[in-house]
Parts: C-alpha cells; structure tokens; sequence
C-alpha cells in the first residue's frame, strides 16, 4: 500500500513558482518561505426554502468559486534579474511581473497576469509523495513588512480554477 | 557539492572575526582551551552558549539561532575602569554585525552563509561580598543573540 497515515508538517514542503514561458517555464524554488501555505476551496450552494422551511425545501449547486490563497517568505533580495540581466530571478519581481524580468503569464495574452504554484508535499516514510499544483494564480495583494528578526514578504491570490490538480510523485 | 552548515563552521568563522577585529591586546580563551590565569592580569572568554532551531523546510536554506558570549575579567590589582574598557570594546565588536561564515576545510575557504549578529547585552557579575576580596575579580558578561544563515 502507497498510502502512508503519517501527518505532514511543513518540514516536508517546497513551493515552487514557474511562469508560462515556454518551451521551459521559468522555475522559482522558496527557500525561505515560513511554510504557511493556505489555500481554501469554497463550493456555493443556493438554499431554496419552502415558506421558510429547509425540510420542505431544496438545495442547488451556486456559481463556481476560485480558489483563495496565500503565503509567506522571508525578504532577501527584491529584485535579480530586472537589475542584471545575468542575476537570478527574485521573488518579488517575479510576482510583481516586473519589467526587465521577463516573466511571462500562464494566462493566454489579455487576461490578467497569472503564474503557476507548485506543491510538493514528501511523504516522510517515501512512499507516497504528492504534488499539489495551482495553473492559474494571480495576486491579489502583495505586503512587504518590517520586523526586529527578518523582514517578509506576504502574497495572497486566488487560482482561477475550482480545485487544484494533485498528483502523486 | 556545497559545505554542509555545520556548528564547527559556524563557530571557527565567529571566533576567527572576532579574534581579528578586537581593538585590544589581550588573552582569549576559547573552548577547550586551558589558559594559566595566574600570570595573567585581564583575558576573555568566548563561547557559543546557546544554538536554536526553529522548524523551518528540510529542503530550504538553514538557519540557526546563535548566542555569543564573552566573559570579561579583570583583576583588581589594575586600572578599576579597564573592565568597562574591554566591555564597551567587544559590544563594539560584535553588536549589529554581519559576519561572512566560511569553510576552513576547502581550498579557498568559500563562503557558506552569513551569521548575523544583532544587539548585545551586558551584565556585571563581580562580587560585592566582603568575602569577594578572595577572589579580588571583575568579572563582566557580554551576551549577543543572533543567527547564522546558509546561502
């Protein structure tokens, strides 16, 4: 059996971001992320009541919802490759799409800017590894802070589709 | 193959800063080293006291928190102010500094991560008792916290 009943800790994930370029995507690895990944999957659901009463009434399947997420990371450098073309891509300016950095979107031309998350949760006991992956995420918001230890970098967004693939690896 | 982020490392690369940029001339005693102190009239001792580990990805860089700290003695029998002299030199010396973390063992000694090292504290330890004249001591601690960061 590949399943294995060991919980997860963020001791076990990597997060990683890739762009649409193609034929190879460009690939962001977070080292110094805080592993506080969240990401929610809301379904809606129209309750119709008969007078009032839910045991008279019915349900029906609402609209379709994207899926909100968020994460933080540790601040080092802002911006790499926008500055020099010959230094690596930084996160900031990734997600900022910042010019010189040559990201491109994983949505079609006109559609707003969107990038690809991927999630891989090791299985401790190395059996049954899985990969989260997130096709289509654009930011909402973008919040840089200061702090006494290390400064950090919050994005949070949504995934323009209703669940995320996930795989095993 | 990187070098691994190892304390050895951490430690040698800390001790060999301080031992380079310390503005006075004076004996330092470093773990596992004895030193005679009965010829002596003021020396320091260096120590990490204190290594933590906060949970943290097991494939991102590592990182670890760090205290140092330095003991400062000075016998009675010199100058009563030498003591706060050799204080105020190491808080200088090590408060708010970043420092570059190298590998002794390889050709080139790389770098291999940066120790940071943020506010110091100091604490007077010398004795008033009337029996502190036995030991006739100044004895001062300088506490630094910080953290060491792999690149």
């Amino acid at each position: 059996m590949a399943v294995t009943n060991i919980a997860r800790s963020l001791r076990d994930g990597e997060l990683v971001i890739k762009d649409g370029t193609t034929p190879t995507a460009q690939s962001l690895t977070l080292l110094l992320d805080e592993g506080d990944l969240t990401w929610t999957e809301r379904a809606n659901t129209i309750e119709v009541k008969d007078r009032g009463s839910l045991a008279d009434g019915h349900t029906r399947k609402g609209d379709e919802e994207s899926i909100s997420l968020s994460f933080t990371v540790k601040w080092s450098q802002l911006i790499g490759k926008a500055a020099g073309g010959g230094d690596p891509l930084q996160l900031y300016e990734m997600l900022m799409f910042t010019s010189g950095a040559n990201v491109v979107s994983t949505s079609p031309t006109g559609e707003q800017d969107t990038l690809q998350l991927e999630f891989t949760v090791v299985d401790p006991a190395g059996a049954a590894s899985e990969k989260i992956t997130f096709a289509k995420v654009y930011r909402e918001s973008l919040t840089m802070s200061e702090s006494k230890e290390s400064n950090q970098i919050v994005f949070t967004g949504r995934d323009f589709e209703v669940t995320p693939n996930i795989v095993r690896v | 193959m990187p070098s691994p982020f190892k304390q050895e490392l951490i430690t040698a690369s800390l001790f060999s800063y301080f031992q380079d940029q310390f503005p006075l001339v004076v004996t330092i005693a470093y773990p596992g080293v004895r030193i005679d102190t009965s010829a002596l009239d003021e020396w320091l001792e260096l120590s990490i006291t204190e290594w933590t580990r906060r949970p943290q990805r097991s494939g991102g860089l590592k990182q670890i928190g760090l205290t140092l700290t330095v003991h400062c003695f000075v016998k009675q029998n010199i100058d009563k102010s030498r003591i706060h002299e050799l204080a105020d030199a190491v808080v200088e010396t090590i408060s708010q500094t970043t420092v570059p973390l190298r590998d002794y063992d390889v050709s080139g000694t790389p770098i291999i991560g940066y120790g940071t090292l943020r506010e110091a504290e100091t604490r007077d330890q010398t004795r008033r008792d009337i029996d502190a004249q036995r030991h006739a001591m100044q004895h001062v601690v300088i506490t630094c916290p910080g953290i060491a960061q792999q690149t």
